[in-house]
């Protein structure tokens, strides 16, 4: 026997209150002058005994009602108390990413894990025991009898640490059903876990529906692990604060973090570096971070190297360490290449329609030469299919798609293939898009969606000079430019978080009619934009904002460009590869950053082939593909990297549910028990609890029954 | 006597002279009254023939009875005269007990006010002794009995002045009462009336015994019996000290606990002195002091008014 809240045993001591007040009420009598004395005295001796021994009753029933309460608020738990027969007993071992933090010495998740083996070790002879993991998916591990110890041992050595989020509910479900058509009398599911909201509450409403028909000889028992965490950085994102990552160049970046703790922080470090050995690690501190604030700081870096790089950043260092960091594969280039694919205006001849985005691209620093960004411009007509092997982005700024002044035959087709490698395509469709669309829709609609299907002339509408008044594009056309920030702008800039849609929407002009649609193709995506025909600087959208516009579209660009080399968690582990990078028949496999190996599965198409990761990717961090026989390889490895993203549900806070709170989800009270290492497997809480409450409630009416009867009510 | 139970003390007073206090035996005075006498005079009312023995008046004989009977025949008339009334008040401490105008003390005061003046009122000699411990001799006063206006003045004007005695004393007080008790039968030789205003709170044997002595000497016994209703109902609540009022004992209790004991134990008490009475012919009235006594009171002399005379037991 043991108590959960021991501390209220000391409400044990109130049982000497009813003492006390029989010796004060003694101690401090009205005083009476009486005459008939000589009756008293017969009547207290006929009486005194009996008014003893009713007074020793009820002061006896008075101090075990107040014992009774304070045995019942301790919460006692014994193992004893288990029935006498087998239990079909299944362990659910939450393994999400909050359970990685850090109680004393141990992990959230190994105090589960040592919990639930002192549970199967106190589980009666002839029970059988099933080991589920439990985030979001549930896996299940061993289903044997507690005797076969080295099986379940041996399934408590799968359950791994993952940057997962959690729900609940779909393993509850499972577990229901399983013990639903178990033939033991007795069952119960223990589920250790810290109790996330998020677990809890993606699926609130469907629990009450599996609790309602729940048997009553399943049980469910929450065994909590972990304490309050109250000091909590996260490291909310870091970039660089041109959006273009250049080589050989000291570069400010940004790195946002915020306190979700609820005590402020001192001295905040926040460091940014690059490659596994973080050598070339900077650092900056923020003196104090008050809770729930979030805050950005700059770091500059220098990337020597150019291609593709694993940057880590870390901020600050507290229990839950997986959202104080993060890593991201960032391709730092020599200079930008920008293509522009334009068209002669048909005002004057001598001028391409993409004239003004070719300034206003390259007046992203006075010097042009070392602003990282060189823009080579070009009409439809003389577009090279070749120019698209050296350019990071393209532009097409409303081209001729048929007639004679028309890109060449293959273009279209060539760009499509550059595009879904991963590679960003900025499409402004005009006059002449949407002729195509109407005299060959074919041609047009290949792998350009329409630019808006409600209304055929796109010029009309998003001529500048119409924009109403009001929204917050009034805002680019009427503010000086020095005040408008880029940063400003990405706020007002709606991206879909969730890259899972292959479609999303950058932003919006005004009712619904879209400004800018961003839509995934394989691995690259392309921005639409609506486009004036003729343009004149007047016609300019976002007339004189244009300048911040279109470069904070590219840094924005770039960075969506990088960001789909780094899949979250949620979302599938994949890389393409150039057919000349890897072994033709070579078998490889992922390797997670805590070194564990996972079967890669490979696609071959004409010129690449896409390794998929089919399996739940458990770990956040760098990915390396690597073949099986590590001596054969001649893999580039600049390539062969996948940053993976931590965040989920769980990194935005460490949020538990109370015990009241998740009975509330479930519709009815369960057994709870909190658990923070030091284990013990006593389960029936509840039973105990409720056993005391009934003798307190039996007591308590005797009392008040007895005092009556007796004349002395409290 | 505060003005308030003066008033009340004249509409009392005046109604109960119009009932009188009668004797319910056969009195002996000196003079000519409103009472019986056991003595056979030569009044108004006939009383009984009986034979003749030498040395009556032959003026006596009934001739007309002697013309019938051819025996001699003395015819009696019944002799009225005064009595001799001997009010015993109890100073003692537990007649203290009860708020100030609602004492014992002060109803004791009211019945022996009332009673010495109805009885005066009929010519009746009327004597007072106050009874308190033997360590109070001062506050023992007795008046012997007389039928003057004047003494019954001063009688009532000292009645007026009394004060319940010390409420403890150190030692247990004797049976005060039984003693004095005692002390009036064995000192009124002539037949009259004892009236005894007092708690009667001490022992109960030896209360009866004197209550039979007085009785058998053929004195008329008048118990005027002064409880407070806390004292019968014993409706006191909570933890409380009971300190005796005419010892220094004392005793801590909760009185709810014991109130059916207690109502129960003065039941017995009160039921036992009533059956004493009943039996030996003894009027026993009981008054609470925190009431007013004016019917009950009232009626008592009524019921003595209308009740045929008793015989010595």
């Amino acid at each position: 026997m043991h108590f959960l809240v021991p501390w209220m045993l000391f409400g044990a001591l109130t049982a000497g209150i009813p003492v006390a007040l029989h010796l004060l009420r003694k101690s401090k009598p009205t005083v009476v002058r009486w005459a008939a004395m000589e009756f008293l005295r017969k009547s207290l001796k006929e009486t005194s005994k009996k008014i003893r021994l009713r007074d020793l009753i009820l002061l006896l029933i008075r101090m075990t009602i107040l014992i009774l309460a304070a045995l019942a608020l301790a919460r006692p738990s014994s193992s004893t108390l288990f029935g006498s027969g087998p239990i079909d007993a299944i362990l659910l071992i939450d393994n999400s990413q909050s359970m990685s933090t850090v109680e004393g010495q141990f992990t959230r998740l190994e105090m589960a894990i040592n919990s639930a083996k002192q549970l199967l070790s106190n589980l009666p002879k002839g029970s059988k025991a099933r080991i589920i993991s439990l985030t979001d998916q549930s896996v299940e591990l061993a289903y044997n009898n507690i005797n076969e110890t080295d099986a379940l041992l041996a399934a408590f050595l799968q359950i791994k640490q993952t940057d997962r989020s959690s729900d609940f509910y779909q393993g509850f479900a499972n577990a229901i059903d399983i013990l639903k058509s178990s033939s033991f009398s007795q069952r119960k599911i223990f589920f250790f876990s810290d109790m996330q909201k998020s677990g809890w509450q993606k699926e609130a409403g469907s629990f009450i529906s599996l609790t309602q028909n729940l048997p009553n000889s399943i049980s469910l028992h929450m065994i909590r692990q972990g304490s309050d965490v109250d000091i909590n950085i996260q490291l909310v994102d870091f970039q660089p604060a041109s959006g273009i990552v250049l080589a050989n160049q000291r570069q400010t970046w940004t790195m946002t973090f915020r306190n979700r703790g609820f005590k402020p922080v001192l001295g905040v470090k926040a460091t940014l570096g690059a490659g596994g050995d973080f050598e070339s690690a900077e650092s900056t501190t923020i003196e104090k971070l008050e809770a729930g604030d979030e805050r950005q700081a700059t770091v500059e870096l220098l990337l020597p190297i150019e291609g593709y790089q694993n940057i880590k950043a870390i901020v600050g260092n507290d229990r839950f360490v997986k959202d104080n960091q993060k890593e991201k594969l960032v391709q730092a280039r020599k200079k930008l290449q920008v293509l522009i694919v334009g068209a002669k205006s048909e005002i004057d001849p001598n001028r391409d329609n993409g004239f003004f985005l070719y300034h206003a691209l390259r007046s992203g620093a006075s010097d042009s030469s070392n602003s990282g960004i060189e823009v080579k411009q070009t009409s439809g007509k003389s577009a090279s299919l070749d120019y698209l092997d050296d350019s990071d982005v393209v532009f097409m700024v409303d081209p001729n798609l048929s007639g004679p002044e028309s890109i060449p035959e293959g273009f279209l087709e060539k760009l499509e293939s550059w595009v879904s490698k991963g590679n960003p395509l900025v499409y402004f469709a005009g006059s002449n898009y949407a002729k195509t669309m109407e005299t060959e829709p074919k041609l047009a609609g290949k792998f350009l969606p329409p630019c808006n299907p409600e209304i055929n002339n796109i010029s009309s509408t998003i001529a500048t000079e119409n924009l109403p008044q009001g929204g917050w594009f009034s805002r680019f056309r009427t503010a000086p430019l020095n005040l408008i920030s880029q940063s400003e702008f990405r706020k007002r800039v709606v991206f879909d978080s969730s890259r899972l849609q292959q479609s999303a929407l950058l932003g919006y002009f005004l009712d619904g009619q879209p400004l800018i649609e961003m839509r995934m193709i394989r691995s690259g995506f392309l921005t639409l934009l609506p486009w004036v025909p003729d343009l004149t600087y007047t016609d300019l959208p976002l007339r004189p904002s244009f300048v911040p516009f279109v470069q904070t579209l590219l840094s924005r660009i770039i960075e969506t460009s990088n960001d789909s080399k780094n899949p979250s968690i949620s979302k599938e582990l994949s890389l393409r590869l150039q057919s000349k990078d890897i072994i033709e028949g070579e078998k490889y496999k992922w390797v997670s950053p805590s070194n564990i190996n996972f079967p890669a599965t490979m696609e071959k198409s004409v010129d690449e082939i896409l390794f998929r990761g089919a399996f739940t990717v458990p770990e956040s961090g760098i990915w390396k593909l690597e073949p099986l026989n590590p001596a054969s390889t001649k893999i580039n490895f600049n390539t062969n990297l996948v940053a993976v993203q931590s965040s989920n549900e769980e990194g935005e806070e460490l949020n538990p549910l109370q015990s009241n709170e998740i009975d509330e989800i479930l519709g009815k009270p369960v057994f709870h028990q909190e658990n923070t290492g030091e284990l013990n497997s006593g389960v029936n809480t509840g039973e105990i609890t409720n056993f005391l409450l009934y003798l307190l409630f039996g007591f308590f009416a005797f009392e008040m029954f007895f005092a009556w009867w007796c004349g002395q009510p409290l | 006597m505060n003005n308030a139970s003066e008033s009340d003390h004249g509409k009392l007073l005046y109604q109960a002279k119009q009932l009188g206090l009668r004797a319910l035996t056969l009195v002996e005075g000196l003079r000519v009254g409103d009472q019986k006498s056991p003595t056979r005079g030569f009044s108004v009312e006939f009383a009984q023939h009986r034979e003749y023995v030498p040395g009556d008046d032959v003026r006596h004989i009934d001739w007309r009875g002697y013309a019938r009977t051819e025996r001699y025949i003395i015819k009696q008339y019944e002799q009225e005269t005064n009595y001799t009334a001997y009010v015993l008040l109890d100073l003692s401490g537990s007649m203290s007990y009860g708020k100030a105008g609602k004492t014992k003390h002060e109803m004791a005061q009211l019945m022996a006010a009332v009673l010495c003046q109805v009885a005066a009122s009929q010519g009746d000699a009327v004597g007072l002794k106050t009874i308190d411990a033997p360590s109070h001799p001062e506050r023992i006063l007795s008046f012997l009995p007389s039928t003057k206006s004047n003494r019954m003045e001063t009688l009532l004007s000292q009645i007026t002045k009394l004060l319940p005695g010390p409420e403890r004393e150190q030692e247990n007080t004797p049976p005060l009462m039984s003693i004095a008790m005692r002390e009036i039968s064995e000192r009124q030789i002539r037949k009259g009336m004892v009236i005894v205003i007092s708690d009667f709170l001490e022992p109960l044997p030896g209360l009866l015994k004197e209550m039979y002595e007085i009785r058998a000497r053929g004195h008329d016994l008048l118990l005027m019996h002064i409880l407070h209703s806390d004292e019968i109902d014993f409706p006191m609540e909570g933890q409380i000290l009971f300190e005796d009022l005419e010892s220094s004992g004392s005793l801590v209790t909760r009185p709810q606990l014991l109130r059916t004991s207690y109502r129960k134990e003065i039941q017995n008490w009160l039921d036992e002195i009533d059956v004493a009475c009943t039996r030996l012919q003894i009027t026993h009235f009981l008054a609470r002091s925190d009431r007013p006594p004016d019917d009950e009171f009232l009626k008592m002399l009524a019921f003595r008014l209308q009740k045929k005379r008793v015989a010595k037991i």
